[in-house]
């Protein structure tokens, strides 16, 4: 069931402060949206139906998130030296009502690290459960467009 | 969708349309447009800018785009402005945008984050800032004609 | 075979396209010429490092412990992993990341890891240093080669611009400030360097800013940044007879400066505020009144050092040429601020950089444009060797070596390709 108006408004809002926060680096206020039993899924191939039976680009719980961005922060991390700036550019956004609500938006990233541009397109997924007038993210997976491409590929920094 | 989703639509739109002298009508006298080279760079005197100019400059800037006679737009760049992600708090928008260029056979593609301060006047909304934060500002880039 | 592509009336379009021709540029003048690296005030205390170009290399310029410089590769001795991503920063050692082979500010080796596992650890080598490195007046030069001329017999003539540009700040010093552009062309390197001399092409190629500025005469009465724009259009528009004014001087070592053509408004060289007011009352405390007109007096624009430096002491702006590939180059354009001037001169120095220079300002867009159109043309072969005579009957030979010439002459690429042809050649 298509959400009503000012439901959908608030949800894309709330996808959109998440895109915002990745974006300013502000990773500890980016896990506060996530609720503490949430699932970040990053498949790596398109038709996969679990995240069990196949590998994944990502596959996390919350607590491994965090380590992901405490290590973005770790100045000693070779990977994010010197320090990668991303873009989320969501639209598309609909959002389906039920006990937990489900959002999808069409996602575009631009990574710029090292003097060299990348772009990954690909579709979004939350499951989201209602918390006050917020929301608390049960759920996120993102579907890349080139998750199976072969090179220059394997070195993610920020989360999509 | 609010008065300010659609300001900034119509902005979007006017650049693609190259009606660059309606465009210009988007800002307030005092308005200034700044394409910062750094990341959280806190004014146009602490680092070199890709653009800092107030609204009389960018007159200039779009009377020379208006004459057609300039080398680095013959032939005219096409341009798609994307602009998502719109949060509204008060008199300040932010939002996302992807411009992709296409000039004499070569495409390329910007993306930023976009701060955009507003006022009321008596003619309607007006920008008192662009403020464009490329994701890659300190990188090396061709010709930039067209304001993003 | 490299003689025969300069006649001294034209040079082979080779010059510009060939791979082969970029390769021997790159090992012949690029690995072996002063090359300038960074400035001294980028690295003021012990451990400061800031990552450079030398020629095609990437090296780390690093201040030791006991105030000197070092410039290392950035490669480490072991694996050959970049030691620093940073582009600048503070470290008491540099420490590869791969297998943590740890060396001094000096780049001698200071342990590895597991050093029992070799028969003779003090064998292992360090980071490879650049073997000629020397500070002009701040300014740090590097050489690939442990042979050549010293760093003042060099710069030569051009010396003078560097002494000019100190000269030129109340407390004897400069310091890089304001991070850098960069610009990006497909286009030969060798195009900005001659185009920077070029005094025939504003007239057409920067036409339709000059018309933009025109049809806005009261951006003259605006804000600082406005009049200081539209003041710098406008200049581009003077009639041949006024370009011709402007002198060109060549020096040997490929070495060419012009003089300068901002005659009004805050960006002339002699203008009337209160803030050059200031500047220049400084200037007269630190050097006498005689002195410090004589300094402000030199109204030279750009100085152009072989075979990839252009400064401009008057702005306190500098632009290095870095070559990449016979038809890719990027520019990288840095600021300096003049110690002891107030504030506001450095604010101008910034915004006349962002106006003149960046890939977004109304005069160097149409310049990029105009390299990668010469560039596009020069790959058709139709006709092999382009010319470089205009002026040649003007040019006045002097006593110190020198050579003069009117604005309007081609002196500046026949003297800059007589050096490439010499450095190549040998």
């Amino acid at each position: 069931m298509h959400a009503p108006l000012e439901l959908w408004h608030r949800v894309q809002a709330f996808l959109f402060q998440e895109a915002r926060l990745l974006d300013e680096r502000r990773f500890g206020e980016w896990l506060e949206l996530y609720a503490p039993d949430a699932e970040y899924w990053v498949p790596y191939a398109g038709e996969q139906q679990s995240p069990k039976d196949h590998v994944s680009l990502f596959y996390e719980t919350v607590q491994l998130l965090r380590m992901r961005v405490d290590r973005l922060e770790n100045e000693l991390a070779p990977l994010d030296t010197p320090k990668s700036r991303v873009s989320h550019f969501l639209s598309n956004v609909t959002v389906e009502d039920g006990a937990e609500l489900v959002a999808r938006a069409q996602l575009l990233y631009c990574e710029y690290r090292r003097e060299e541009q990348r772009w990954f397109a690909g579709r979004s997924s939350w499951r989201l459960r209602p918390e006050g007038a917020s929301f608390r993210i049960a759920a996120k997976r993102v579907d890349l467009l080139n998750a199976d491409q072969d090179s220059g590929h394997l070195r993610f920094t920020i989360p999509f | 969708m609010s008065e300010v989703e659609a300001l900034l639509l119509r902005e979007a739109r006017l650049l693609d349309e190259q009606r660059y002298a309606e465009w210009l009508e988007l800002f307030a006298d005092d308005a200034v447009y700044w394409i910062p080279t750094r990341a959280n760079q806190a004014s146009p005197h602490e680092a070199l800018s890709i653009i800092y100019e107030p609204r009389s400059l960018l007159a200039v800037r779009v009377e020379r785009l208006a004459r057609g006679e300039m080398h680095v737009q013959s032939p005219p760049s096409r341009t798609v402005h994307h602009v998502s992600g719109i949060e509204v708090a008060g008199e300040e928008a932010r939002s996302s945008l992807i411009v992709a260029e296409w000039r004499a056979g070569d495409a390329r593609w910007f993306a930023a984050r976009v701060t955009h301060k507003l006022r009321r006047e008596a003619s309607g909304l007006r920008i008192v800032l662009k403020r464009v934060d490329l994701v890659d500002g300190e990188a090396p880039h061709r010709a930039i004609a067209v304001p993003l | 075979m490299i003689e025969s592509l300069v006649r001294g009336d034209a040079v082979h379009r080779a010059a510009y396209v060939d791979p082969a021709v970029f390769a021997l540029e790159q090992e012949r003048i690029f690995r072996r010429a002063w090359l300038y690296v960074a400035h001294e005030s980028e690295v003021p205390h012990p451990g400061d490092y800031v990552l450079a170009r030398l020629g095609p290399d990437e090296v780390i310029l690093v201040r030791r412990e006991d105030g000197g410089l070092s410039l290392l590769h950035n490669r480490c001795a072991h694996r050959g992993a970049r030691i620093v991503s940073a582009p600048s920063g503070n470290t008491r050692q540099l420490r590869c990341p791969y297998h943590a082979w740890t060396y001094r500010l000096d780049g001698s080796l200071i342990g590895v890891p597991l050093a029992e596992g070799y028969a003779d650890p003090k064998s292992l080598s360090g980071l490879a240093a650049v073997p000629r490195v020397e500070s002009y007046r701040g300014f740090v030069f590097a050489s690939h080669s442990a042979q050549g001329e010293p760093l003042p017999q060099f710069l030569g003539g051009l010396k003078s611009a560097f002494d000019n540009l100190l000269d030129r700040t109340p407390a004897g010093s400069v310091t890089r400030f304001g991070g850098s552009l960069l610009l990006e062309y497909r286009g030969n390197w060798k195009m900005f360097m001659e185009n920077a001399v070029d005094l025939v092409h504003p007239g057409f190629v920067h036409k339709s800013s000059v018309e933009a500025a025109r049809a806005h005469p009261e951006a003259l009465r605006s804000e600082t940044v406005t009049q200081q724009g539209a003041q710098m259009f406008l200049a581009n528009g003077l009639r041949a007879t006024q370009w011709d004014e402007v002198p060109l001087h060549a020096f040997p070592g490929g070495h060419v400066y012009m003089g300068g053509f901002y005659r009004q408004g805050v960006i002339a060289p002699e203008r009337e505020d209160p803030v050059f007011e200031r500047y220049r009352e400084a200037l007269v405390a630190r050097h006498g009144a005689e002195k410090a007109n004589a300094v402000l007096a030199v109204d030279r624009f750009n100085n152009l050092v072989w075979p990839n430096v252009s400064i401009n002491a008057r702005f306190g702006a500098m632009r290095v040429v870095r070559p990449l590939a016979a038809d890719h180059t990027v520019v990288e354009v840095v600021c300096f601020r003049l110690d002891g001037a107030p504030a506001e001169m450095h604010e101008l120095t910034l915004q006349f950089v962002n106006l003149a220079a960046s890939p977004a300002s109304l005069v160097a867009s149409d310049d990029l444009e105009i390299f990668e159109r010469c560039q596009r043309g020069l790959a058709s072969g139709t006709n092999e060797w382009i010319d470089m005579r205009r002026g040649a009957l003007g040019d006045q030979h002097q006593a110190d070596g020198s050579i003069v010439s009117r604005g309007t002459s081609e002196l500046p690429i026949r003297h800059q390709f007589e050096t490439w042809k010499r450095w190549l050649a040998q």
